[in-house]
């Protein structure tokens, strides 16, 4: 398994739960299938969280990358509204190599953006907007690559932060509470089935947990049913 | 040209056209047919709606395109499928997302390679909507909030009423102050094996006839007349604290009493916040929304279930037929008026759903037309051609010297009073096994569940579909490749010139191979055999799902009394242009290039049919 952690500095700490957040349905699907939450009395930005959890993983030996340290947000407005363009598409070039465990992309919303709309060219909050949408389609992209993959996304704004993850046959589900940046680290080596050194600071959110095998059902009556659903309403049957 | 203007209109029939037109009763298209010309246009194997309009956009048979008729199969499980598109998740961590069964080149991707704009609203097949340059709306295919063509709802208080095809029935109870508390039925969640829902309040005022439906949706109070359809109700169905679906529907109250019996439509789509891409920008369909009110987004849209199943009235489906012709007509004159030059598309499907509905009464011997006395409704079928022509009339006036102005529709419609159970005949024939001591009946169910494939050679689903039972493709085959000749050619002789004994009629006209018919990218995925149905005749109710019903012939009592699924030489097509073409034996594949020629593009590599202007 390898693991990809995104840093967002998005300038909001949560920004998969805005009120209309349900358009960023990529973003909805991770929290769906994984678990999400606020860290508790963290005030660091998005991109030292990421890079304090890449750092823990490399001290346990893995070869961690990564993409995006210059983070530049200088340029036009269309540029501007594109989440870093070459920074996704190194991460889907590094997703397919196999030379690495540990992949940490950091992307920050240009401040700018909060103040002027794509569209009028005007202040609004609708740039914002924008851009949230394209970043949750650069995401799907990027997780079109990753089968055997553990993701994490941190996000930061207004001194405060977030995360999801997600990862095969992970047991974490759901809203957790009071998660430490630091737990993220061993976490995730207790996804892959490694130990955890006993250096390594914060504890486990899946802790006694276990994992969860996925469940083969054959020939159901449930299956008849979604089988007719889907074909009713078919005059001709 | 600098525009080609298409206006479908799904299912019109030359047998009706032909005698009005001579009559003078459709002066629009007499007058296209003054200018250019009028030709039967020969359809597709089989002549079904998604088959025959994927040939016009692609210019190919059917093996160009890979939709064969409405339903497939799984050869893995036997499952019947809906050909028309299927939800594929390429891993865990991406949400499933609709693939549409329809592939080959469309003429407008041609179109948008050129630099030419098309408008294209409800094309069959267009789900989820191609990303063209111009503007898209999905037609045929979009499915409801519950994945399926349209599942409606109907609330009455009798008691142990068995739901009918495509619809859920909710028992009510009447409490001390004329009020029900139900539920609206709203998306399946597969994980939970249940259904989401949303609970509602009627309030029953019956010295007004009405009712008024309390909940959290928009109106928070719904006024639903007797006899008459209601607005739209938007609703929103929460699935987890973070995922929720926005939909619309609409009712009509049947009756308060002596039975209380209410009919809730299928939850379309809004157009306004779809779960998937209902259009090409996805902001055109809140833009049509924005601009001429909300309409129904359903692919099916007509409530053709509903009388189908006899909880409506020939008045109530007919009064949303208008409604929906209403909806298409505004949303077509908006992208005419915006349209200068390029391709120009717009479907009207209600006349195939309302000649199916209203054929029987055509024909006073019908088996449908013993079941219940319906008023005479004769003239249903002709009214609803004079307002069709009256619509091709609007579209007319955006049409000038530099247009090509078409009207087409992909296949006719013909009579179906007796069906034949395909699958009890492959049994009869010793084609087909079902498990010990099992006999044909409803005791074999649906989905081929008492067949024993271990001694089954071919089996029969869809609408005239049959396969072999082939070894290495189905999952327990046994008909190896080198005997699949053999048996095709054994179904090819048995069934050809079928007897319908009561009837002293030929049933089955003829049963065609793959081969014969169809070549190209998809053609390996095509049935078998084909079963092309005499006038009268077609696949019974029982067989599209994979049942094996007792007997072979059957009438039908349905009022569901007409279709075309039956041999497409009896089953043309009309074409219209308003400039002279070669009107000798058109074909819908000859639609493609006509229209790519006209804007002054090459056709497609792979399209078969050539330009019939000049």
């Amino acid at each position: 398994m390898k693991i990809l952690i995104i840093g967002w500095e998005s300038a909001r700490a949560e920004p998969w739960r805005d009120a209309d957040a349900e358009r960023l349905t990529h973003l909805r699907w991770l929290m769906e299938i994984g678990c999400y939450g606020r860290f508790e009395n963290s005030s660091e930005p998005a991109s030292v969280l990421a890079q304090t959890i890449g750092d823990q993983l490399a001290n346990s030996g893995k070869r961690v990358r990564v993409i995006g340290a210059a983070l530049a947000h200088d340029g036009n407005l269309d540029e501007m509204v594109q989440p870093s363009r070459e920074h996704f598409a190194e991460a889907r070039h590094l997703l397919q190599t196999a030379d690495w465990d540990c992949g940490v992309l950091l992307e920050r919303a240009p401040t700018a953006l909060s103040e002027i709309d794509i569209a009028t060219r005007e202040p609004s909050a609708n740039a914002l907007r924008g851009y949230d949408e394209r970043f949750d389609l650069q995401l799907s992209e990027l997780l079109a690559l990753g089968n055997d993959t553990a993701i994490v996304i941190v996000a930061s704004g207004d001194a405060q932060s977030s995360f999801i993850l997600a990862a095969p046959h992970s047991p974490l589900h759901g809203e957790i509470e009071g998660a430490q940046p630091l737990d993220l680290a061993p976490t995730l080596l207790e996804l892959e089935g490694e130990s955890v050194p006993e250096s390594m600071p914060g504890k486990s959110l899946s802790a006694g947990r276990g994992s969860i095998s996925t469940e083969e059902t054959g020939y159901t009556d449930e299956e008849e049913t979604l089988v007719r659903e889907r074909l009713a309403g078919l005059g001709y049957i | 040209m600098r525009k080609v203007i298409v206006v479908g209109l799904d299912g019109l029939e030359p047998k009706i056209v032909e005698p009005m037109l001579e009559a003078g009763a459709l002066p629009n298209l007499a007058s296209v047919r003054g200018r250019g010309g009028y030709a039967r246009l020969q359809t597709t194997f089989p002549p079904q709606t998604p088959v025959a309009w994927s040939t016009f956009a692609t210019g190919t048979n059917p093996g160009g395109h890979g939709i064969f008729d409405f339903i497939a199969r799984d050869p893995t499980t036997y499952f019947p499928t809906l050909a028309l598109h299927h939800y594929e998740q390429k891993n865990a961590f991406l949400p499933p997302h609709a693939v549409n069964g329809r592939r080959g080149t469309p003429l407008w991707e041609l179109l948008s390679n050129a630099g030419i704009p098309s408008t294209v609203l409800r094309h069959p097949l267009t789900f989820p909507p191609d990303n063209i340059r111009g503007q898209m709306l999905g037609g045929v295919g979009v499915p409801d909030l519950r994945g399926g063509l349209g599942t409606s709802t109907f609330y009455t208080s009798a008691e142990n009423v068995p739901a009918q095809d495509g619809e859920s029935v909710v028992p009510v109870r009447i409490d001390g102050n004329d009020s029900i508390a139900t539920r609206l039925i709203g998306p399946r969640n597969p994980a939970a094996r249940s259904d989401l829902q949303l609970n509602v309040t009627l309030r029953l005022d019956r010295s007004a006839q009405k009712i008024l439906l309390r909940s959290d949706g928009h109106p928070q109070e719904l006024e639903i007349r007797q006899g008459q359809w209601s607005d739209w109700l938007k609703v929103k169905f929460r699935a987890s604290p973070l995922v929720s679906v926005r939909g619309m529907l609409r009712f009509y109250l049947i009756r308060l009493a002596p039975v209380f019996e209410l009919y809730a439509s299928p939850i379309n789509f809004d157009p306004d916040a779809p779960l998937y891409p209902l259009s090409a920008p996805p902001e055109y369909a809140k833009e049509l929304a924005a601009k001429l009110g909300t309409f129904s987004t359903l692919g099916m849209a007509e409530e053709d279930g509903g009388l189908k199943n006899r909880r409506l009235s020939e008045e109530a489906f007919l009064a949303q037929c208008a409604d929906v012709l209403r909806e298409r007509e505004r949303m077509m004159l908006y992208a005419l008026e915006r349209q200068r030059d390029g391709f120009f598309y717009c479907l009207f499907d209600t006349p195939d759903r309302l000649q199916h509905l209203f054929w029987r009464f055509r024909e006073p011997d019908h088996p449908a037309n013993r079941q219940d006395v319906t008023p005479e409704m004769t003239r249903v079928i002709e009214d609803h051609y004079r307002h069709l022509d009256a619509l091709v009339g609007k579209a007319m006036q955006f049409v000038d010297e530099q247009t090509l102005f078409i009207i087409l529709s992909d296949h006719g419609m013909n009579s179906f009073q007796r069906g034949l159970n395909l699958n009890t005949w492959l049994h009869e024939n010793g084609l087909l096994a079902l498990q010990n001591r099992i006999e044909p009946g409803e005791g074999a169910g649906d989905f081929f569940r008492a067949v024993d494939w271990s001694r089954t050679r071919a089996y029969a689903l869809g609408l005239g579909s049959l396969y072999l039972n082939l070894r290495g493709r189905e999952a327990q085959g046994i008909v190896d490749a080198s005997e699949a000749a053999t048996v095709q050619a054994a179904i090819v002789k048995g069934l050809t010139g079928l007897r319908d004994p009561a009837r002293g009629k030929i049933a089955v006209r003829r049963v065609v191979t793959r081969d014969q018919v169809y070549r190209g990218a998809y053609a390996q995925e095509s049935p078998d055999l084909l079963v092309n149905f005499a006038e009268g005749y077609r696949v019974s109710w029982g067989t599209p799902l994979g049942g094996v019903p007792a007997g072979l012939f059957e009438d039908n009592t349905k009022k569901w009394g007409g279709d075309h699924a039956i041999d497409p030489d009896l089953v043309p097509g009309v074409l219209f242009m308003d400039h002279p073409f070669q009107n000798s034996g058109p074909s819908m594949i000859d639609l493609a290039p006509t229209i790519l020629s006209a804007l002054g593009v090459p056709k497609g590599p792979a399209m078969e049919g050539a330009a019939l202007t000049a």
